[in-house]
């Protein structure tokens, strides 16, 4: 070993000075974007959330059907239909589920629970790294996608259009928050959050929109439709085909307010129980996936 | 002075038997019986087998009595008939749990092995990659078709006991085999794309996430742009609607989800199909070093 | 004598049937202490438990008297070194201690500072921008290393940090963990290879199936162990004349001729020493060497497990 070091090795009892509770939450930030933005599947990731953009771009090119539709019902029914209903979970799910579940399956975690940070500050720090990733791809596909159906008819970058994309844009963002808390928890709490999470998001979330009832209310998508502009299309068929035929679903609306709410409940809900799940939990053992 | 490799060394002696790959086979199938989510997933499985069970066993119980009150009721509801669309649905309904179940098995089955360096280990025995690759894919195939052939097979075994007749015994065959057809393509491509997945990312549950992000993502874009451009034939983009058209086709019912010829639908199975095994042998030789 | 640094009183914990440690009572004071016992034994269980990580089944583990579960009091002046060779792949050995020091809560600059004198003290100064899965066996252990003793705990777990290393590699760490002992700071290392801890320590802890078979000096657990015979090995030249006369003078329960040696068995080592030492003192007993084969720690383990 070096013996004679530059620089002064602390001594016993000289610790360096911690800081406050946003040191701590800007550390897991930090460590936690690293590690995000270093991983090749970020590529792959970008690849799939870009590929709506290609569509409007597709409709330009071979569409000769004279009553194809303008560039902002375009732009809306990919927002609508491919960010919101499919890429906010699916990115959730990507990032959000893997981001404690990740150190878990390969044990780093043991290094970050032996550091005296508040649990809640980790999660906290951790979440924001995913957060930001993740809502970066996805307003960069949204703003691209808008901008790929502005060469199509009646869409263009006055207030009144780019008020739209800003809105899909807020949306976003709230389903990133509200499905990445229930994703990480999912990462957090059990051994298979992949399979918890496609059986929750896209088995239990697309069944209970078209059940008789307010089952749907036990659905996030629920409360992020409540958000849609006005021209958006439903995301629940009103006519429901079953195998005792058709029946036409009554659905029960909430106010955007009342949504609102409910993300944010579901949000501190779900933060809350991974922080309680990574102060109860024991992680050190070995948790080798299948 | 020699020097000696460390590393285990590949077998270069005869293979001494047989079906090496059922060793590979019975070693995965052993380990995944024992987890309990698995056993949560053949339950889950079990319901829809359960409901056809019964739906055969009242149709065919009432069917034999032309003078039972429920007879004619029975033969209005199209649902309750024991024909091709029951056994077609019954499939149909099968491939989301199916799928579920072999992500599930088959996410970390080449990423462990390649994590843990035991890819090496399975090679300094007399295995070679073929009987590898032939293992875990048998593996995989095994229990796709665990959760829709043998069903179907039970239930037509169940059908012909319940309502005996030569009539009935070569129309149960016919739809066997195409039962089996329509498996096999279901749970050879499911059971090739996850593997090729589990050997391309290092995370079980990343390879996991990753074959459904393209899975949801290619349905999604598929029926976005069929709708978008008014053109059903662009739902041959999503493997879903192949896997559903191939069933049409096979079972032969009713038009698929676009009217491209059936080659067409052939053609992508086989596609996925032989890039995926391609991709999980080419992985397997470069991690073995084998040739 | 100064309050344990670590004290464990009907310590249990039990993972559904299979019990890793059973009602254990353990007390280490300051200073290096090895954590012996074969694999299985019930070590780096004992270890989380005292980090914080585990909870015990039943009965309790104080570090600095306080228990370490959730304790960022305790876990501050704690540093570990795990067992396990698992890191974050995609950094660098500096980015990794570097970010760890940031959990830890200190600020950006000091913790660049201390990542690279902890990486110039491990001896991996000139690797540590580079990535880790470039990294050795030895190159990990040594940043696994530096990430436990950059925030200049008062505590360090070493869990086997021998393991993987070459034998210069492990001479280096035992110079280090020798050298963090003098300068005060408390270690706990764990190892299954008694000879390594020899080498750091005479403080000992035995652990067998999940239980402490002793705890002390390795002399003072020998010194328990007055039942069982010990064994003083006397080379040099005429050993069959020197056996002959050994038999009739000195305490002596069994005698075995060995090829250039005889090994004498005896309840009563200070004694018969004593005996020895007069005995080849005598004019023409010149060219004998003494030396106690039994002493060292493996002797002491077999010794208990045994019993």
């Amino acid at each position: 070993m070096n013996e004679s070091n530059t620089h002064q090795f602390h001594t016993l009892g000289d610790q360096p000075v911690q800081g406050g509770y946003l040191t701590y939450v800007m550390a897991a930030f930090g460590q936690g974007l690293l590690l995000l933005i270093r991983r090749p599947r970020l590529l792959l990731v970008s690849g799939i959330t870009l590929l709506p953009v290609l569509i409007p771009i597709m409709i330009a090119f071979f569409s000769r059907d004279q009553y194809a539709s303008d560039g902002t019902d375009i732009f809306i029914q990919l927002a609508t239909r491919l960010h919101i209903s499919v890429f906010v979970p699916l990115l959730s799910l990507f990032f959000g589920s893997m981001l404690i579940a990740e150190e878990i399956e390969s044990q780093t975690i043991t290094y970050l629970l032996t550091r005296p940070s508040p649990r809640s500050a980790w999660v906290l720090g951790r979440f924001m790294a995913y957060a930001l990733v993740a809502t970066s791809l996805l307003w960069l596909s949204l703003t691209l996608t808008y901008v790929a159906c502005t060469t199509l008819a009646d869409l263009d970058f006055a207030p009144i259009h780019l008020k739209l994309l800003a809105w899909y844009a807020g949306i976003g963002i709230l389903g990133i928050l509200t499905y990445g808390t229930l994703s990480m928890y999912l990462g957090a709490g059990t051994k298979r959050p992949i399979v918890y999470g496609v059986l929750l998001f896209f088995g239990w979330e697309p069944m209970a929109r078209v059940i008789p009832g307010i089952v749907d209310f036990l659905t996030v998508m629920k409360y992020l439709e409540a958000l849609f502009p006005p021209a958006a299309p439903r995301l629940a068929d009103m006519a429901v085909q079953s195998t005792l035929g058709e029946y036409t679903k009554l659905v029960y609306s909430v106010q955007a307010t009342h949504a609102l709410l409910v993300l944010a409940a579901l949000f501190c809900f779900f933060m809350t129980m991974t922080v309680w799940v990574l102060r109860s939990k024991e992680f050190a053992g070995t948790r080798m996936a299948r | 002075m020699p020097v000696f490799d460390q590393h285990y060394k590949t077998y270069k002696g005869t293979p001494w038997r047989r079906f090496r790959w059922l060793i590979i086979m019975e070693h995965e199938l052993r380990a995944l019986t024992s987890f309990r989510i698995f056993k949560i997933l053949v339950l889950l499985a079990g319901f829809n087998v359960l409901l056809r069970f019964l739906q055969i066993l009242a149709t065919d119980i009432i069917a034999q009595d032309p003078n039972h009150l429920l007879t004619p009721i029975i033969k209005q509801i199209h649902f309750m008939r024991v024909d091709v669309y029951l056994f077609k649905e019954f499939i149909q309904l099968q491939i989301p749990i199916t799928f579920i179940t072999i992500l599930y098995a088959g996410s970390g089955m080449i990423c462990n092995d390649i994590r843990y360096n035991l890819v090496d280990v399975y090679f300094s025995k007399p295995i070679t990659w073929k009987d590898y690759v032939i293992g875990k894919v048998g593996s995989l195939f095994t229990i796709g078709m665990c959760f829709t052939f043998v069903p179907v097979f039970l239930l037509l075994t169940l059908h012909n006991f319940f309502l005996p007749g030569m009539e009935n015994l070569i129309q149960s065959l016919e739809w066997l085999l195409q039962s089996a057809l329509y498996c096999t393509a279901i749970s050879l491509s499911l059971a090739s794309v996850t593997l090729a997945a589990s050997s391309l990312v290092n995370s079980p549950g990343f390879a996991a996430i990753t074959i459904f992000m393209v899975t949801m993502a290619d349905t999604a874009m598929a029926g976005i742009i069929a709708v978008l451009l008014r053109e059903r034939n662009f739902l041959i983009l999503a493997y879903g609607s192949v896997l559903t058209t191939i069933g049409e086709l096979i079972f032969q019912t009713r038009h698929g989800q676009y009217n491209l010829h059936w080659g067409y639908s052939l053609a992508m199975v086989v596609l996925v199909c032989g890039t995926s095994l391609l991709i999980v042998s080419w992985k397997i030789r470069r991690v073995g070093n084998t040739s | 004598m100064s309050s344990p640094i670590i004290e464990a009183k009907n310590l249990s914990k039990w993972y559904g049937e299979v019990v890793a440690l059973n009602n254990i009572d353990i007390a280490i004071p300051q200073g290096v202490t090895g954590l012996l016992g074969p694999n299985g034994a019930g070590k780096s269980t004992f270890i989380k438990l005292a980090l914080g990580l585990f909870s015990p089944s039943r009965g309790y583990v104080h570090v600095h008297g306080a228990a370490p579960r959730n304790n960022r009091k305790v876990l501050q002046q704690i540093g570990y070194c795990p067992e396990v060779d698992q890191f974050h792949e995609t950094m660098t050995g500096y980015e990794f201690v570097y970010w760890l020091n940031r959990q830890w809560g200190m600020r950006k600059k000091d913790a660049i500072e201390t990542a690279e004198s902890a990486c110039e003290r491990v001896g991996m100064k000139d690797r540590m921008h580079d990535l880790i899965t470039t990294y050795s066996k030895g190159m990990r252990q040594r940043i696994k290393l530096a990430q436990a003793l950059a925030p200049a705990p008062l505590l360090l777990f070493l869990d086997e940090p021998m393991a993987g290393l070459d034998p210069r590699g492990r001479e280096e760490i035992f110079g280090l963990i020798r050298q963090l002992g003098d300068e005060g700071l408390s270690v706990i290392v764990s190892s299954h290879i008694l000879h390594e801890v020899e080498q750091v320590t005479d403080q000992v802890v035995l652990i067998y199936n999940g239980i402490v078979l002793a705890q002390g000096r390795v002399s003072e657990i020998r010194d328990v162990l007055d039942t069982h015979p010990r064994t003083i090995r006397i080379a040099g030249p005429n050993l069959r004349t020197l056996a002959q006369e050994i038999v009739g003078n000195v305490d002596v329960l069994g005698l075995e001729l060995g090829d250039g040696h005889v090994d004498i068995r005896t309840r009563t080592p200070n004694e018969t020493f004593e005996q020895l030492n007069q005995w080849l003192a005598k004019p023409g007993h010149t060219g004998y060497t003494l030396q106690c084969t039994d002493d060292d720690l493996q002797s002491v383990f077999d010794y208990l497990v045994r019993r």
